[in-house]
């Protein structure tokens, strides 16, 4: 019982890093630029089937797959920005609505390609099975929690004690006073989308062996990453980051109870409750809703 | 505030343009075609509900599919059970409406794009629930010998299809035409264009946005009953969040707000692609695409440029007239 | 002039933005049928108390109360159909609509009908001297204009309280004048007037009493003609 219990534990914990590095994306992009963009879980996606690509075709040494996926999503996102948002710059509804078309856009791209069968992304960890106590965790998982930790407290360094960090803050917090004293907006948005790219090629390398790769695999990330947001309030990192573990762990022990299929109808019930009752947040209050 | 003329110029055009879509349907369609007709018909429905909510609120709804989905189970249900099917556009509107008033209701102290994201997650939740509730839905195999109203579609019964999805169609373009220029139409547009202006003025916009997702919603759940007594066959994959992501991109492409633009989308983004066969694939790609470039180029949709258009060939031909459309006509929505 | 009736109390009330305190302790009263004028310099709290008297803010701490009853906790659309109209210190009209649209759909949200609605308002349009625009797009309209329609859509509900924030700001000299004439004939048909307003000539010509607000709070609560001796007033001005 402890054993099933501590593995659900983990299991939660892994989940909840993997919701976090994609709900962080989530959170910059609502910080800094003011956006919602529902095409980010599709570019988890695409980044899922750069790794597939790379550990099947290219038969890359899975370390290789993590630093391909995270640099070619890196370089995807401030592609696509430049091609679907950067016009709409200010208008919130505009890069919403765009969004939508850019994740039915990726994702009929990538059927085009790869067809929709479920796909396998090879790793070396997944059976390698290291007992902690009484319990077994494959590697692979294991894996997902310290890689995570070290680029969260690398992203913490960066926004806290760089001069780039400090000019993404400052746009977040003060986007007109931070143009006048000389910080340019647009390449503080581009350094948003490279970092967002960073954070959800990890996520995609990582988390894609343990995952079936489907083309439509991006939606219920996406509801999953703003799940994680709306409850850690919006633009809050730090409440981003204790709201995904929680529902990391929600997930876990939900399917542990042999629910999986009600999962996800699980964790958005919370979400709908939880802007019912709180619509501002775990943390603290941002703009947009009126208490 | 000329209501009623703002009413048939609204109404009028998009009204004839559905006659002639029908009559065409019915003088020339072959058994393809009249499907296509049929389909093309539910889209128009379930888009006009979504652009007049998302015009008049200036927030996306993101779960129409949903709100169709739970029409076309409740009334298909009801029908196995012995209810004659010519109750089902009742049942479906009803279904629809108090699942919207459910949503709205939840989503009162909601506001911004917020709104977006709980929506999104209801329509998700709607396809699991459809999935997972399979002592009642019969899970991921879906619904098969629900009744129709004529039977299946065949040479004999297509014109009696298409009358009654156009007929549909033209009833709530009237409907929502009303609606728009009437007392509650108007105070939409006040609190769209300014939140506290419209508060100082009386209006309580929660109210208003609970009866605007329901208007939405009750227009989705007609579509859902027309569809059901057409297909005899429900599955959940039918109403998934790609769908919802569909009718937004029609509404948005069609301009938000022009009725005659949600219908010119729809045949243009779904029919002729239908027509020409073009698969589901294709269609979404294109979809995706082309709302992409449009919000690039022209964020006001198909209407803008119908707009553009007139007042080119204006100065063209005529040399006179249009002038420059103006700034705060043409905003970004 | 005041009647002795009171029909606006601030009693107490304060409001904290974050460790900066926007308000503290700020307590009067508003006399039925009377002008009262709230001046101060830039950022002394005085669009806060408005935001608060009408309900537009709800987290502030003290009370308001609007004719014997006490509102602060009542949201603002329910605060302007007990009679309190309010204009913006940013014009907010509806861009969408012509100028008198704006003012007819503040005429039907009060319930009117129809055409009772349009008569209403053009009549208030015609009052603030708007009518020649009327038909324009409120959007394309100069700033002073639209500071006039404002007005006209907050007296088309015929409220009993009118909140005004810097009503004159934008406006050319005749159109001053036509609003401070507007708002005297409107107070001698009864009704209330709260106003902020930076033109210090024109609140001082027509108010009938003046509060005077520095850094959150009240420091001058009196007749017109004694501001200009107070020393409190001269230091927040002049220091
Ligand atoms: N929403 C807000 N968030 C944070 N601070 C605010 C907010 N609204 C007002 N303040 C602060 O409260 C103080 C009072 O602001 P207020 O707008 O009431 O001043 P005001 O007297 O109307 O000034 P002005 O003449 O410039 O309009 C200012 O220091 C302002 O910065
Ligand atoms: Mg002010």
């Amino acid at each position: 019982m402890l054993a099933f219990l501590s593995s659900l534990f983990i299991n939660g914990l892994v989940t909840g890093s993997m919701f976090m590095l994609v709900a962080l994306g989530v959170t910059l992009f609502y910080g800094v630029l003011r956006i919602i963009n529902l095409a980010h879980g599709d570019v988890f996606m695409v980044g899922a089937y750069m790794a597939f690509y790379a550990g099947t075709y290219l038969h890359l040494p899975y370390w290789a797959v993590v630093i391909v996926t995270m640099m070619g999503c890196a370089v995807l996102y401030p592609i696509l920005d430049l091609l679907v948002f950067r016009r709409l710059r200010g208008s919130e509804l505009g890069p919403l609505i765009t969004s939508v078309g850019l994740s039915m856009a990726l994702e009929s791209l990538v059927q085009g390609i790869f067809t929709a069968n479920a796909q396998a992304v090879p790793s070396p960890y997944l059976n390698n099975l290291v007992n902690i106590g009484t319990v077994s965790v494959p590697l692979q998982s294991l894996l997902m929690i310290p890689l995570t930790l070290v680029v969260v407290a690398a992203l913490y360094v960066f926004l806290r004690r760089t001069r780039t960090g400090l000019m993404v803050r400052a746009v977040a917090m003060e986007p007109r006073v931070s143009q006048l004293m000389g910080v340019r907006p647009e390449y503080v948005y581009g350094v948003v989308f490279v970092l967002a790219g960073l954070l959800v090629g990890l996520a995609a390398a990582t988390m894609a062996p343990e995952l079936y790769v489907t083309p439509t695999m991006g939606v219920e990330l996406t509801v999953d990453a703003y799940i994680v947001v709306v409850i850690g309030g919006f633009g809050n990192v730090e409440g981003a980051i204790v709201a995904a573990f929680i529902l990391g762990l929600i997930n876990s022990f939900v399917s542990g109870l042999g629910l999986a299929d009600w999962a996800t109808t699980i964790a958005l019930a919370l979400l709908v409750g939880f802007m019912m009752v709180r619509p501002s947040g775990l943390v603290a209050e941002r703009l947009g809703v009126r208490q | 505030m000329n209501g009623s003329r703002r009413f048939l110029a609204s109404f009028l055009p998009a009204a004839a343009l559905c006659a002639v879509v029908a009559l065409a349907a019915l003088l020339f369609a072959d058994a393809y075609l009249a499907q296509v007709a049929f389909l093309t018909g539910i889209t128009v429905i379930l888009v006009l509900g979504e652009s007049f909510a998302v015009g008049n609120m200036g927030q996306l709804l993101m779960c129409q599919a949903g709100f169709y989905g739970i029409g076309a189970y409740v009334s298909a249900l009801l029908e196995m059970h012995g209810m004659p099917p010519y109750l089902a556009p009742a049942v479906g509107i009803t279904c629809g409406a108090v699942s919207g008033l459910v949503v709205g209701l939840a989503a009162t102290r909601i506001r911004g794009h917020y709104l977006a994201i709980v929506t999104l997650a209801i329509g998700v939740i709607v396809e699991e629930l459809l999935n997972n509730l399979q002592g009642i839905t019969n899970g991921p195999i879906g619904l098969v010998g629900v009744p129709t109203f004529f039977g299946p579609l065949n040479a004999g019964n297509q014109a009696d299809y298409i009358v009654v999805v156009w007929g549909a169609v033209i009833v709530v373009l009237g409907c929502l035409a009303l609606l728009r220029e009437s007392r509650f139409g108007w105070f939409l547009r006040a609190i769209r264009d300014s939140e506290a202006a419209a508060e100082s003025i009386g209006l309580r916009i929660g109210t208003y946005q609970v009866a605007t997702v329901t208007v939405a919603a009750a227009v989705a759940g007609l579509a859902g009953a027309l569809y059901t007594n057409y297909a005899g066959l429900l599955v959940p994959d039918l109403f998934s969040y790609g769908l919802s992501a569909q009718i937004l991109a029609t509404a948005v492409l069609g301009g938000i707000n022009s009725f005659g633009g949600a219908v010119v989308s729809s045949l243009v983004f779904n029919g002729v692609p239908q027509m020409a066969q073009v698969t589901a694939f294709y269609q979404y790609l294109i979809f995706g695409v082309v709302l992409i470039v449009m919000m690039q180029f022209a964020p006001r949709g198909l209407s803008q440029i119908g707009v553009y258009a007139v007042s080119l060939a204006r100065r063209r031909l005529l040399g006179w007239g249009a002038g420059q459309p103006n700034a705060a006509t043409v905003r970004r929505p | 002039m005041s009647t002795g009736a009171v029909a606006l109390g601030a009693e107490r009330v304060s409001r904290e933005f974050g460790g900066v305190q926007a308000l503290k302790d700020v307590s009067f009263a508003v006399g039925e049928a009377e002008i009262v004028g709230l001046i101060g310099p830039n950022g002394a709290g005085k669009t806060t108390v408005l935001n608060a008297i009408t309900g537009v803010d709800t987290a502030f701490s003290g009370r308001i109360t609007f004719r014997g009853q006490d509102v602060s906790r009542v949201p603002a659309p329910v605060r302007a159909r007990l009679g309190m109209a309010r204009t913006f210190q940013r014009a907010s009209l509806f861009p969408s609509m012509s100028c008198f649209e704006n003012v007819a759909v503040a005429a039907l949200a009060a319930g009117l009908s129809q055409t009772e609605a349009r008569r209403r308002a053009e009549e208030a349009v015609e009052r603030v001297g708007a009518g020649a625009v009327a038909q324009r797009l409120a959007a394309e309209v100069p700033l002073g204009t639209q500071r006039l329609v404002e007005i006209a859509r907050a007296i088309v509900r015929r409220p009993t309280l009118m909140v005004l924030d810097e009503p004159l700001s934008g406006l050319e000299e005749a159109e001053v004048e036509r609003v401070c004439r507007v708002i005297q004939e409107l107070n001698a048909a009864g009704l209330a007037f709260l106003w902020v307003e930076h033109n210090t000539r024109a609140v001082l010509a027509i108010s009938h009493r003046v509060i005077v607000l520095d850094l959150g709070r009240k420091i001058f609560d009196g007749g017109v003609d004694q501001v200009g001796e107070a020393k409190e007033v001269l230091d927040a001005y002049l220091g």
